[in-house]
């Protein structure tokens, strides 16, 4: 034994020491950035010397620096934000959808209904201009308001399309980026140390992306890790990352569709086969709810425009033709392929044109019969059919029919809500599990970093020992 | 546990947002007072709102029809007092015809007055509402006119009145009352031949069984006069102008000395007085069914003709007073009539419109329940909020102001 053996373990010491502390001050520093895991020193004894009276030890090595890694817990908190993001991008879009349909007196419902009751003051009046007038004004009205809907239905659409783009490029450039951090990881792996920051950065990355669309992860034997779309769709391998795609639908232009391009072969991509993410959470809402609204609003424009312009074409109007007879009323409505989108109020209607009297018989003036009229009014509780997108059909009255819708939306939006409420806490717990493993906590990092500026010391204690020591043998020689 | 103290930041700032969204909805659902202000909030409350919405409307829409039904049916009221008023005059102008001093100039005085109401009931016949409805119009032909052409040649056929969507009507069936009178006295009427020369008149009559003359399987009779053989007085017989025979009396007899004004019961359910001097061989009076076309205008204008007429003699005169008369009692009773079936309508639509406001009034309250705040409920359930999320900003700031950072002394 000898007193430089001293210096050595004092000095070892305060190296493990020192990367402790530096190790906790990088922890610190750290504690806020998102995706951080908790470093540690992982520190050995060394190896004991061994002398005739056995072996002597020689103080402490820093082995390595290590994360806290819990690939399940990362696992879990990328599928539940994923699943989260796209339940809470749906459950906006849809709170959007939900205003654009108005409700009470603002809706639909409530305009139809205006029209037909206007249908009862001709009844009364049946000659009467300022009734007729009337008639005309509200049907004017249900126009504008279809027409009014179907546009913001329209720019919700344009919304989801824009979103989608942006969406899009976000996810192709974070797969590019995660394509390259596996190039670094895997170049440092001959040096035998993990590369820490780089892994966290990685998994910040791959957390992000999963907001967009849901990844499957599988790591590979050099570092690098593969992600998978849709079960089996590759969006990045090794450094490879391939690249989405949102154009418009080949035969519905005015929905989007996402597709994968993966060597040289473009597959699209449904909401289901996107699985969450904001980009599933926008194709589930342009598929099912935006598609669905459409239908229902469509639907309604096409039955309300039909039922009243055959009314009108069965009714005399106060009109004349050559011969002084009365002639059929004219359509009321002016309708296009775009369903509600095109529903007008027929250009060029005068008062004359209501079809208020029935047709023939016993009718010698329209100007004192309001069968059709009546008919008109008996509109509001005669039961319609409604056709939808996919032929199914709905028979209902016009009211009952626009309750259901309204109350379709509000049960999507509900729904919506709920899943959003509890995706979003499944992905908080996971978030605070992962946390609670390799989150830094500032007390801990405290207390650490009292701990190990005590071991500085005491190591600087065991060289200050070991000087006196010297010091010692010094003077005995000098004396 | 350990906490990622980055996490436990970042989540107990979620939940005061949490907190303080729970609360500004709570405040929100105070300030706007309604519960369900988007279908989200409550799917199925939402459909109802609609649907009662809708239902409150329409019977918004009743209360019209119930005001124009009742604006109308007032105004027809009106209008039949008038006309009620016109015919009582043109009643006692005929009854003052009857005079027997009275010669063709004071008759044509009486004339006068006659043509002049007639005008007048015309007019109250074509009176409009402020829309330009005919108040006696009917369905179909509404704008056609009661005028002078329809008084001389009735074809107008009565129908159904103009009706609202319930079934309240916004006029009255304006032929029944007008052109479709019965004649006579209502079950049977009695004329005298045109050709007649004698004075003989003949009242209207009336029934004094309608069961034995509704048993009678001809409704068709004639009087015919001739003189007794015997004594050379002035004899009746009442033939059936079916069978052609002559009726008989209890005792079997068929020829029956005639006494002006004595009542003539031969035929079973009826009585009937012919008075002055028919003259035998050639007068005849008739007795048949009364028929649904008397008609106000033609009846007037029969009796205006009659009595202006410079060639008729007293028998004529007194028979076309009488039958003026007669006719105007079905005229009156007529417009009594039709009175008192608007008068029902106008009650009627009383109870329509209180039912009517039930319905929006329960309406308006099934709305209510389910859309509206109940303001107990809302201003404790503010009160809550408000309480909680006071407790988390408390809590919040006293937490993170713990660290151990804070004992560490240089």
């Amino acid at each position: 034994m000898n007193t430089t053996s001293l210096l050595n373990l004092g000095a070892s010491g305060m190296m493990a020491a020192q990367a402790q502390l530096s190790t906790t001050g990088h922890n610190i520093a750290n504690a806020s950035v998102e995706g951080y895991s908790r470093q540690t020193v992982r520190a050995e004894t060394a190896a004991g010397m061994y002398s005739g009276s056995g072996y002597f030890g020689r103080g402490v090595d820093v082995r390595t620096v290590e994360r806290q890694v819990s690939s399940f817990l990362t696992d879990q908190v990328s599928q539940t934000s994923a699943q989260a993001s796209a339940d809470e991008v749906r459950k906006k879009m849809l709170g959007q959808l939900e205003s654009s349909f108005g409700t009470g007196q603002q809706g639909i419902g409530y305009a139809a209904t205006q029209l037909f009751n206007a249908f009862g003051d001709v009844a009364a009046q049946p000659a009467d201009a300022s009734a007729r007038r009337v008639v005309l004004e509200r049907s004017d009205d249900v126009a504008s308001m279809f027409r009014s809907t179907a546009s913001s239905l329209n720019s919700l659409q344009s919304g989801v399309t824009q979103d989608l783009k942006n969406s899009v490029q976000e996810v192709n450039s974070l797969a590019k980026h995660i394509g390259d951090l596996n190039g670094q990881i895997a170049a440092t792996r001959g040096g035998g140390q993990k590369p820490n920051d780089l892994l966290d950065a990685r998994d910040q990355l791959v957390k992000e992306l999963s907001g967009y669309v849901q990844v499957n992860r599988v790591e590979q034997d050099d570092g690098s890790l593969n992600l998978f779309v849709g079960g089996s769709q590759s969006l990045v391998v090794g450094t490879n990352a391939y690249q989405f795609k949102a154009e418009p639908d080949p035969t519905n232009t005015s929905v989007t569709r996402v597709t994968l391009e993966a060597d040289g072969v473009s597959r699209q991509l449904d909401a289901n086969a996107v699985g969450g993410g904001r980009l599933g959470g926008l194709l589930e809402f342009q598929d099912s709810d935006l598609a669905s609204a459409r239908s229902q609003l469509d639907a309604m424009a096409n039955s309300l425009s039909t039922e009243v312009n055959q009314l009108q074409s069965q009714g005399w109007s106060l009109k004349l033709d050559a011969s002084g007879q009365p002639v059929a009323g004219a359509a009321l409505f002016s309708t296009g392929k775009n369903g509600a989108a095109d529903l007008k109020l027929a250009a060029g209607l005068s008062t004359d044109d209501i079809a208020a009297s029935a047709q023939g018989g016993t009718v010698t003036s329209p100007r004192s019969n309001n069968t059709n009229a009546l008919a008109f009014q008996k509109l509001g509780e005669k039961t319609l059919t409604f056709t939808l997108a996919d032929q199914s059909k709905v028979d209902a009255t016009f009211t009952d029919y626009f309750s259901q819708v309204v109350a379709d939306v509000g049960v999507r939006v509900q729904t919506a809500g709920n899943r959003a409420d509890v995706s979003s806490k499944l992905a908080s717990d996971a978030q605070q599990q992962l946390g609670s493993e390799t989150g830094v906590n500032l007390d801990e990092e405290a207390a650490n970093l009292i701990h190990y500026q005590q071991s500085y010391q005491a190591a600087a204690k065991v060289l200050q020992v070991a000087q006196k020591i010297f010091d010692t043998l010094i003077s005995i020689g000098g004396g | 546990m350990r906490l990622s103290t980055a996490y436990s930041y970042e989540s107990s700032v979620y939940q005061l947002q949490r907190r303080q969204e729970e609360m500004s909805k709570a405040q929100q659902q105070m300030t706007s007072g309604k519960r369900v202000e988007r279908p989200g909030d409550d799917p199925t409350a939402a459909a109802q709102i609609e649907r009662a919405l809708v239902e409150e409307s329409r019977g918004k829409q009743m209360q019209r029809a119930i005001d124009a039904s009742r604006n109308s049916m007032t105004q027809t009221e009106s209008a039949l007092g008038d006309a009620v008023d016109l015919s009582q005059r043109a009643r006692e102008a005929l009854v003052a015809a009857g005079n027997g001093s009275y010669g063709a100039s004071e008759r044509k005085a009486l004339v006068q007055t006659l043509t002049e109401i007639k005008s007048q009931l015309l007019g109250v016949a074509n009176q409009q509402d402020g829309a330009g409805n005919l108040l006696f119009g009917r369905l179909d032909n509404n704008s056609v006119k009661f005028d002078s052409r329809v008084s001389s040649d009735v074809t107008d056929a009565s129908g159904n009145s103009l009706q609202s969507s319930e079934g309240l009507p916004l006029s009255i069936d304006g032929p029944a009352a007008w052109l479709h009178l019965k004649s006579g006295n209502g079950v049977f009427e009695t004329a005298a031949a045109s050709g007649n020369t004698g004075t003989g008149w003949v009242t209207a009559g009336q029934v004094t069984d309608p069961s034995a003359w509704n048993a009678l399987s001809s409704h068709a009779y004639t009087v015919s006069f001739a003189n007794d053989p015997n004594t050379g007085s002035l004899t009746y017989s009442v033939t059936d102008d079916a069978s052609g025979a002559a009726m008989a009396d209890g005792n079997g007899n068929t020829t029956f000395a005639y006494q002006t004004g004595q009542s003539i019961n031969v035929v079973p359910g009826i009585e009937f007085t012919i008075s002055g001097s028919p003259t035998a061989g050639g007068d005849s009076f008739h007795v048949g069914d009364s028929t649904a076309n008397l008609n106000v205008f033609k009846a007037l204008d029969k009796a205006i003709a009659a009595l202006g007429s410079s060639t008729v003699n007293s028998g004529q005169v007194t028979q076309a007073v009488n039958a003026g008369i007669s006719d105007m009692d079905q005229v009156l009773s007529s417009f009594q009539a039709a009175r008192s079936q608007v008068g029902e309508t106008l009650n009627s639509l009383d109870g329509v419109e209180s039912r009517n406001s039930g319905r929006i009034l329960s309406a308006q309250t099934s709305r209510s329940n389910v859309e509206d705040v109940d303001m107990v409920q809302a201003i404790s359930e503010f009160t809550n909020r408000q309480a909680s999320y006071q407790a988390a900003l408390q809590s919040y700031s006293s937490v993170q102001k713990m660290s151990l950072f804070n004992y560490i002394n240089s």
